[in-house]
C-alpha cells in the first residue's frame, strides 16, 4: 500500500498492523469484510487503530487471522475489537475472543449498529454497522494513546458507538465485482433511506426529491435519535457511496450547516470524502457524533492513516 | 456390548466418521442448494478432511484432546459460519470433560450438551428455527436419559432421536443465517446443517457397532 512506511502487512492473509507499535498500550483491532473499502484497511495509523483484519468479498475474515493480528499488537495491556455488526462478524471475532483468551490476551468487543435505518430504536442491537464505525474508530484511537486501562478504554468506545448514528440514502444499486451485476433493484427516479450496503431495506423508499428535503428527513432523525439539544456539540461525516460527487456531498454539508445554525446545535468537525462505499452506488451516508469533553478530546488527536487524517 | 471407548478408539471412531462425511459432499451441497447457497457439502468436507489430517498425525492423549483438536480443525479450514459453529460444537464440548481417559455414555451426555449450549450462546439461534440445534436438543436429551447404559446403547437411541430432529426440520421456516432470506422456500426441505449432524450420530454409532463381535 501507498503509506507502506507506516504500515505492513504480516503473514499470509490480510491482515495489517501499524509498523511502530507503541509499548503499554491497549491494541485497537478492527476488521470485517472486503468491498466497501476504504473501510476497514484505511484507518490503521497514528491514533486509529493498530490493525485491521480483511476477510475475503463481503465475508468476515477468520478466527485465526483475527487473533495472529491480536497477537501482533498485544501489548499485554489487551485488545479491544470493533467491527460492524453483521452475523458473520460476530461469530468470527466472539470465537477470535475466545482463542486470545486461551492465550492469555484479554479483549472485549464493540459491535457497531450506527446505521439507524436497520431497525427500530428498541432493536438497535439488531441494527446493521456502517460509517458510523470510523468516528468510533477515530475517538478510541484517540483514547488509547491517552487511557493504558483495558476496561477504560472498552468504555469510551461503547460510549462512542452509543452516541454515533448513520443514515445512507441510495438512488441506484451499485455492480458486484465479481460479475457485474446489480446489487439490487430501485426503479429509476426512485431513492431509498436507510438501505444498507447491499441494498438491505431501509425505512423509506420514495420518488427522487431535492437534497435538502432529503438531508432534512435524514437529519431530523439523526439528531433526534441522539437527543441533540441547543449548544450540543457534534462530529458529522459525510460519505460518498461511490459514484456520488465530491461536489454533491458539499450540497449536502451546506443543509446540514442551515439545520445545525436553526437548532443551535454547533459542528465541532465535519469530513467529507469516501470513507465507506459499495461500488458504484450512487448515494451518499452522513454520520453524527454526539460529543462531550472526553470524547471531544479524543476526537481531537492528531491521526494519520490512508483514509483519516488531521492534524 | 461396547461399554466405552479408549482415547484411540475415539480417535479412530472421528477419522471414520470424517471419512464418511466427505463421501457425502455431493448430497450435502444439494441439500443446501435447496435452502441456501449450495455450499454445506463442501464446507464439511474441507472441514473433515482437515479433522483426519490432524488425527492421523499424532495420538491425542484424552478425549477432550481429540474433540477440542477437531474443532480447531474446522475453525482454521472452513471460512464462515458453519466453520466457526461446527468448531465451537467440538470445542466447547471438549471443554467440559476435562482428562477423561475415555468416552461412555456419561461422559458423551455432558459432551452433546456442553457443546450444543455452546453453540446456541455463539450462534444465538434458538429450537425452532431450522438448525442443528433442532436435531442436537433431542438427542441430547436422549444422551441423558441412557447415560447409565453402556456408550453402544445410548448411541443408537442418540441416532434415531437426532433423525426424528432432523425430520422436524422439514416442517419449519429458517429463522436465521442466509436461508433466513429464502423464507417459505424453505419449507420441506430439511437443513442441511442438521443433516450432517444427523450423519455424524450415525457413523459413530456405526463405528461402535463395528467393535462389538456379537452385534450381527
Amino acid at each position: 500500500m501507498a503509506r507502506s512506511s507506516q504500515i505492513r502487512r504480516i503473514g499470509d492473509g490480510n491482515v495489517l498492523v501499524v509498523n511502530q507499535i507503541v509499548k503499554e498500550k491497549v491494541g485497537i483491532l478492527i476488521g470485517g469484510g472486503m468491498a466497501a473499502e476504504p473501510l476497514f484497511l484505511g484507518y490503521v495509523g497514528k491514533n486509529m487503530a493498530d490493525c485491521a483484519v480483511i476477510g475475503n468479498i463481503n465475508a468476515a475474515p477468520s478466527p485465526t487471522l483475527i487473533l495472529e493480528g491480536t497477537r501482533a499488537i498485544n501489548q499485554s495491556k489487551g485488545v479491544i475489537y470493533i467491527f460492524n455488526n453483521y452475523t458473520g462478524d460476530i461469530l468470527c471475532f466472539d470465537m477470535a475472543e475466545e482463542l486470545a483468551e486461551e492465550e492469555g490476551i484479554q479483549t472485549r468487543s464493540v459491535r457497531v449498529w450506527d446505521d439507524a435505518g436497520s431497525a427500530p430504536i428498541e432493536e438497535i442491537t439488531n441494527r446493521r454497522g456502517i460509517t458510523g464505525a470510523i468516528l468510533v474508530i477515530k475517538v478510541a484511537g484517540g483514547a488509547s494513546n491517552l487511557v493504558d486501562n483495558l476496561e477504560e478504554l472498552y468504555r469510551i468506545t461503547e460510549e462512542a458507538r452509543d452516541n454515533t448514528r448513520s443514515l445512507i440514502v441510495v438512488s441506484r444499486s451499485g455492480h458486484y465485482l465479481e460479475n457485474g451485476e446489480k446489487m439490487f433493484d430501485l426503479p429509476d427516479g426512485q431513492i431509498e433511506i436507510g438501505v444498507g450496503l447491499h441494498g438491505d431495506p431501509g425505512f423509506m423508499k420514495c420518488e427522487m426529491m431535492p437534497v435538502d428535503e432529503v438531508v432534512d428527513i435524514m437529519m431530523e432523525k439523526l439528531l433526534g435519535e441522539l437527543q441533540c439539544k441547543r449548544r450540543d456539540e457534534i462530529a458529522i461525516l459525510i460519505n460518498s457511496m461511490g459514484a456520488t460527487s465530491i461536489t454533491e456531498l458539499f450540497l449536502v454539508n451546506r443543509r446540514i450547516n442551515q439545520i445545525a445554525s436553526i437548532k443551535g446545535i454547533r459542528i465541532h468537525n465535519t469530513d467529507i470524502g469516501y470513507f465507506y462505499t459499495s461500488q458504484d452506488m450512487v448515494g451518499f451516508s452522513i454520520s453524527a457524533l454526539k460529543l462531550n469533553g472526553e470524547r471531544k478530546t479524543f476526537f481531537d488527536q492528531p491521526s494519520n492513516s490512508f483514509s483519516y487524517k488531521r492534524d | 456390548m461396547i461399554q466405552s471407548l479408549t482415547v484411540e478408539q475415539v480417535n479412530n471412531m472421528m477419522v471414520f466418521v470424517s471419512k464418511n462425511i466427505v463421501d457425502k459432499q455431493e448430497e450435502l451441497n444439494e441439500a443446501d442448494r435447496l435452502i441456501g447457497d449450495g455450499d454445506h457439502g463442501n464446507s464439511m468436507a474441507l472441514g473433515f478432511n482437515t479433522v483426519q489430517s490432524v488425527l492421523n498425525e499424532k495420538s491425542p492423549e484424552t478425549v477432550a484432546d481429540v474433540f477440542k483438536k477437531i474443532g480447531n480443525a474446522f475453525i482454521s479450514s472452513v471460512g464462515g459460519c458453519a466453520g466457526i459453529i461446527f468448531g465451537t460444537f467440538f470445542r466447547g464440548g471438549s471443554k467440559a470433560i476435562g482428562g477423561q481417559p475415555e468416552l461412555n455414555s456419561e461422559n458423551f451426555a455432558v459432551f452433546l450438551d456442553a457443546a450444543l449450549a455452546a453453540i446456541i450462546k455463539r450462534g444465538g439461534a434458538q429450537a425452532g428455527e431450522k438448525t442443528m440445534i433442532d436435531t442436537l436438543q433431542p438427542a441430547v436429551k436422549v444422551a441423558y436419559q441412557m447415560r447409565s447404559f453402556p456408550l453402544q446403547t445410548s448411541l443408537q437411541r442418540v441416532v434415531e432421536a437426532a433423525f426424528h430432529g432432523m425430520e422436524s426440520t422439514k416442517l419449519m421456516l429458517a429463522q436465521t443465517g442466509r436461508s433466513k432470506t429464502y423464507g417459505k422456500k424453505t419449507l420441506g426441505h430439511l437443513d442441511p446443517g442438521s443433516i450432517t449432524t444427523y450423519l455424524m450420530f450415525k457413523y459413530m454409532a456405526e463405528y461402535v457397532f463395528g467393535l462389538d463381535k456379537n452385534s450381527f
